[in-house]
């Protein structure tokens, strides 16, 4: 393969002296390090880079930088890498994507024959009927995808994010971002500067040796500048409220999100080249006047050997000198700035041979550079709220009314020669750098921990305009080509849509999927709004653009993941649980021990001997001041002014809607202190819900709330022998049944540790102690238990243990047997429902609920068949009529070890709720078992003599 | 992201609140209807415009918040401390 | 009386490189709702043997000697306490916090309650001999993922 490379260009970005040797579908390769990938295979020769997404057409380099439609390759297991973009890195294994057979024969290029298939719309028209077909259309559009392959077997990676907090962010790194940059950090703005390329510089960077001096300026003010972070190889992606800024920092194919919140943003993202419409405007060997240069100047690389130039701007007069000085031959320049001068079409099969101008004249060519005009990425812009206007004159859309606290700079807002554009993003800067300091000053003095904030000068800068340049407006020649590459969508196919009625441009979008491509109508979004237009007779003006929305540019999906966020909550005897085998689930948070080998042993063991549990997720909460009865009884469904001092109280907390929220109990430890418990689940949201009442109704009462949960290490030791065994490490507490009966709570000291809280209470129905201990001692106090109580037989017990208990005992879970519409009499605590008490929290409708009986009633269900244990949420019908009714579900189900049969709670409509009732279960796999309604919750030990002992 | 100007704090993320909806007040227990107190409980005015909202400053001062936002532009006009609004 | 236990228990130092992060838990810990009245909101200072830290009106958590005034809550079991000291300390805690950090907005001496690693946390910026050095507070069961996301963002 002959080789493409020229002599030593004089802003060339290729080291010559180191070589990189990679592999282009399997074959051997060499550039030189500060190459792309791109650029090194066109230096090698390779004209064809991809082929397109529908018609399979062989495409080769038309922009030669990050928005290349064509240069999508794939690096090892990297899919989707622009080649245009990325770096060349030493033995990268690089391929074509999506490509079968092979790059140069692309079976599928056959379709083009039934192009009907892939006209606007086939995603909706073609693919629909027959339905029997359905699943084949499926086969054969997957076989049609144009990405790249990834490798399921790769690790998750888990990219870690960063917060930055600039006064001014600039978006674009050319020379209006840079001059930006450098004045609003001369005003005493901290800066971030983002840069999509590897390079500050913009078009400076390969604007041939007269844009060498202001770049080389420019860049070591940067240098010197401490105040202004530099990102290159980056992207700002998106902007949200309130100048919350993504950036996507690119290390190669490593990507890092820095979220930033941005005092002001400055947008400086220049301009884009847009390609003309005309028939063969996709062939190899057809580019962009910007890729011209960009391959002399930055890689010193011969885009061809003979050159037609489409010009009708200073972009391609410019690309003229650079070949000419490239020593490439040019053949012909249309001028298309005068009207009697045509781009008609380009023809070759497979590649460029030649191209005809007016005049049905034909220049023999490898190379048809054009230069007809500009997008503007007005992205970031348009997520601010700004709707860009179509300024006729300039041929393209120009910023509109933008936000006090976004700006935009340089060629985004007009034109003009490297002075006038770095003078604008001086002013530019300088203003956004006030602004930004202004916002930063306020921060500062609303915010009571910053240093108090120095003045700012309240007066505005006028910023100069950068009007504009005329422009002919050319978009599309008189010939058919395509308007988006990454889609492969025609301005034919654009105007088929117009014509089936897509009068939109919201609307045709979507229905030809022009501009929806990877490249996002960067480069054709306008040629698609003026094909449209003029296929509707309209102006591009009432056209208008489409909606830009975040991501700027493509993110992978890692860098958005970030690392895993959702942090876990260890008990103080976690470390015991893992050693002595515990098997763990999360539960909320938590991560706790389920069982520690077989549950239905560790049931047995507590209800036999005596077992212990941690239950450090409890919820808990200290409460303090005169007036905490008051909240208890505004709280609580049940009476609360009673509680003696020692004495344990169980309660249900109701929502304003009379739905149970929550329950547990709260112990008077002291005459102002109380210890309340949650469920483990609720802990942090009955904490806020107390808070919110006290802060938002009950200002003046006085009660202080803390939240204790992490405080105490929980334990509750449990079974006939618990009392024996606590009596063996707790002192200065009488234990003794007389002295602290059931529903008592004492401050103790237990193995040596001091103000520990005892609450007797009876989860699990047996007699029990919940042990709680202040954490930094938990795990020593666990290990007293288990040593002391090693003799009567001690053993620990897990979660699925204590629910297998409780579920023996009748104690509904909230949540589990309660949901979202459970109202408190639902659950059958109607007892606990004082409605003489002046007011409470969802009074009102346990009022009513009372008045008129709840519609349902959670009940304790055994099946007839003890040994069948219907799944839980298994149905309960009534097929007593013709079509089986459901009047219930089972929210509880577990064989008990203890009774040696199944038990569940239900939920049923009230009328089949009696005690007695044969009701029917409809299991998952339709068969129906008959299960009987207790007459109360309980399956064992109704009497609570176990627990009262 | 919102930016929400905490009285106490100063400018946060609005990830550190709870949005706790619209505001509201509460009507009388003794006398309530139940068309009344599910007005309460469930009517909203979601109104597109300036709009009064609680916001709890949940991992940051817990202090529950009056917050006026405009909807639409999502501009936040005044935050308030509670306890400074029940003055 | 038994040993005070770490919630990190493998180790209570760890060297991140540009940084140190060190538990501390065992300080004991209070809050109270009277007495320290003159520190100003999102402020902390060193009085006697002890640091008063105060994020939320009328409320302080004072770190050391159990003040002494009638309503204390022993906080030394709720709250863990991570010290990370060292002129890196900064850079490793924006990758897994918000606020802003910069000397002009969290200057020594500030604190602020936010999200640390997604946590709630106490942050207080308490250089150590003019060395950088944050001390942040956070319920104890959080504290080993918040270490592990700190060794993780180092
Ligand atoms: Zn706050």
């Amino acid at each position: 393969m002959t080789s493409h490379r020229l002599p030593v260009q004089p802003g060339e970005l290729i080291d010559r002296d180191d070589l990189v040797d990679f592999r282009w579908n399997g074959v051997e390769h060499g550039g030189f390090a500060g190459d792309t990938i791109a650029s090194a295979l066109a230096a090698g020769g390779v004209e064809v880079f991809s082929r397109s997404f529908k018609y399979r057409r062989p495409r080769g380099i038309l922009t030669a930088d990050f928005h290349d439609p064509n240069l999508f390759v794939q690096v090892g297991d990297e899919p989707n890498v622009r080649a245009g973009h990325r770096r060349l890195a030493p033995g990268m294994n690089v391929t074509a994507q999506g490509t079968w057979p092979s790059l140069e024969f692309d079976a599928r290029a056959a379709n083009r024959i039934v192009g009907r298939f892939l006209s606007p719309g086939f995603y909706y028209k073609t693919f629909i009927s027959p339905a029997s077909l359905r699943s084949t259309y499926q086969r054969i559009l997957r076989r049609f995808g144009a990405g790249g392959k990834i490798d399921p077997a790769t690790p998750p990676a888990h990219a870690g994010k960063r917060f930055a907090h600039p006064d001014v962010l600039v978006a674009g790194g050319g020379p209006a971002g840079m001059a930006a940059a450098l004045a609003a950090s001369h005003r005493g703005a901290r800066v971030m500067l983002v840069e999509e390329n590897h390079r500050l510089g913009g078009h400076l960077l390969y604007g041939g040796p007269d844009a060498a001096p202001p770049l080389a300026e420019l860049c070591a003010q940067i240098e010197a500048d401490d105040a202004i972070e530099v990102l290159t190889d980056s992207v700002v992606s998106g902007r949200y409220d309130h100048n919350w800024v993504g950036v996507v920092e690119r290390h190669g194919g490593e990507e890092h999100l820095v979220k930033a919140r941005a005092k002001c943003l400055v947008v400086a993202a220049g301009k884009i080249e847009r390609p003309f419409v005309f028939a063969g405007n996709d062939l190899p060997g057809v580019m962009l006047s910007g890729a011209v240069s960009r391959l002399i100047n930055l890689y010193s690389v011969a885009p061809g050997t003979r050159v037609v130039v489409a010009t009708a701007n200073e972009s391609g007069d410019a690309a003229i000198a650079d070949l000419e000085r490239a020593g490439v031959e040019v053949a012909e320049v249309a001028d298309l700035r005068r009207s009697s001068s045509q781009l008609v079409r380009a023809i070759g099969k497979g590649k460029l041979e030649a191209v005809e101008l007016s005049g049905g004249r034909k220049v023999e060519a490898d190379l048809l550079v054009t230069a007809v005009g500009w997008t503007t990425p007005t992205s970031l812009l348009n997520m601010a709220g700004d709707r860009p206007v179509y300024d006729p004159a300039a041929a393209r859309f120009l910023p509109g009314d933008l936000p006090q606290d976004v700006l935009a700079a340089g060629g985004i807002v007009g034109d003009g020669p490297v002075e006038s554009i770095v003078e604008h993003g001086r002013f530019v800067g300088f203003e956004a750098g006030r602004r930004a300091l202004t916002t930063r000053a306020a921060w500062q003095r609303l915010t009571p921990r910053a240093e108090p904030s120095d003045e700012v000068a309240a007066e505005s800068t006028d910023i100069p305009e950068l009007p504009a340049a005329g422009h002919p407006e050319l978009f599309a020649g008189p010939t058919d080509g395509f308007v988006d590459f990454s889609e492969d969508v025609k301005g034919s196919d654009v105007a088929m849509a117009v014509a089936e009625g897509y009068d939109s441009m919201e609307l045709a979008k979507r229905y030809t999927t022009a501009t929806m491509g990877p490249i996002q109508g960067k480069l054709g979004g306008v040629n698609a709004v003026a094909v449209h237009a003029a296929a509707a007779a309209a102006t591009i003006e009432a056209t208008g653009t489409t909606s830009w929305r975040p991501p700027y540019a493509p993110i992978t999906l890692g860098a958005l993941a970030g690392v895993d966020e959702d942090p876990v909550r260890y008990s103080p005897m976690h470390d015991w649980h893992v050693a002595n085998g515990a098997t763990p689930i999360v539960a909320g948070q938590w991560i706790r021990p389920d069982h520690y080998g077989d549950p239905s042993r560790e049931v047995l063991n507590t209800r036999s001997n005596v077992g212990i549990i941690d239950a450090s997720p409890l919820g808990k909460i200290d409460l303090r001041g005169r007036d905490v009865t008051k909240l208890l009884d505004f709280v609580y469904t049940n009476r609360w002014e009673s509680l003696r001092v020692g004495a344990v109280r169980y309660g249900v907390m109701c929502a304003e809607d009379g739905v149970v929220f929550d329950d547990g109990v709260t112990a008077r430890l002291e005459a102002d202190r109380y210890y309340m418990t949650t469920t483990s689940g609720g802990a942090g949201r009955v904490w806020n819900w107390l808070d919110e009442w006290l802060q938002t109704s009950f200002p003046t009462w006085d009660v202080r709330t803390t939240a204790v949960t992490d405080g105490y290490a929980a334990m509750n030791v449990a079974g006939p022998r618990s009392r024996e065994l606590l009596e063996r490490v707790a002192s200065e507490v009488d234990l003794s049944a007389e002295s602290f009966a059931y529903m008592n709570g004492r401050v103790a000291t237990v193995a040596g540790v001091t103000d520990c809280i005892i609450l007797r209470i009876g989860f699990t129905g047996e007699l029990s102690y919940e042990v709680h201990v202040p954490a930094g001692y938990g795990l020593h106090v666990w290990q007293s238990l288990l040593d002391a109580g090693s003799d009567l037989g001690i053993a620990p017990f897990g979660l699925e243990a204590q629910r297998i208990m409780r579920l023996e005992k009748g104690h509904f879970l909230v949540g589990q047997d309660t949901d979202g519409l459970t109202k408190a009499h639902t659950a059958g605590v109607g007892g606990l429902i004082k409605v003489d008490k002046a007011d409470f929290s969802g009074k009102p409708e346990l009022l009513w609920e009372g008045e008129s009986g709840a519609p349902r009633r959670l009940v304790a269900l055994q099946p007839v068949d003890g040994s069948v244990v219907p799944p839980e949420a298994s149905q309960i019908v009534d097929s007593a009529t013709e079509v089986s009714r459901t009047i219930g579900r089972v929210t509880s189900s577990r064989m008990s070890p203890t009774l040696g049969r199944s038990i569940c709670l239900a939920i049923v409509d009230t009328p089949y709720g009696e005690g007695g009732a044969t009701l029917t279960v409809r299991l998952p796999e339709g068969r129906d078992i008959a299960a009987t309604v207790l007459d109360h919750h309980v399956h064992l030990d109704p009497e609570g003599e176990r627990l009262r002992g | 992201m919102l930016v929400i100007v905490c009285p106490h704090c100063g400018p946060r993320n609005s990830n550190e609140f709870s949005f706790l909806g619209e505001r509201s007040s509460r009507p009388a227990v003794a006398t309530t209807t139940p068309d009344e107190w599910r007005r309460y409980l469930y009517t909203k005015d979601n109104a597109a415009g300036s709009q009064l909202e609680r916001w709890f400053h949940v991992s940051g001062c817990r202090r529950f918040l009056d917050v006026e936002r405009d909807t639409v532009t999502n501009e936040i006009r005044s935050v308030r401390d509670v306890a400074e609004d029940a003055r | 009386m038994a040993d005070f236990q770490s919630p990190i228990t493998a180790t209570s130092e760890a060297d991140l490189g540009s940084c140190r992060l060190r538990d501390e838990s065992h300080l004991a810990k209070w809050r109270i709702w009277e007495g320290a009245s003159g520190l100003a909101l999102g402020t902390a200072r060193h009085q006697g043997g002890s640091l008063v830290v105060a994020v939320s009106p009328a409320e302080w958590i004072v770190i050391g000697d159990k003040p002494n005034v009638d309503d204390v809550v022993d906080m030394t079991h709720v709250r863990a306490a991570l010290r990370l000291t060292g002129a890196g300390a900064r850079s490793v805690l924006e990758r897994v916090c918000a606020l802003d950090l910069d000397d002009s907005m969290t200057p020594d001496g500030a604190a602020a309650r936010t999200l640390v690693a997604g946590v709630a946390t106490e942050l207080i910026r308490d250089d150590v001999a003019g060395e950088l050095s944050y001390l942040l507070l956070m319920s104890r069961s959080f504290a080993r993922s918040v270490w592990n996301r700190l060794e993780e963002a180092a």
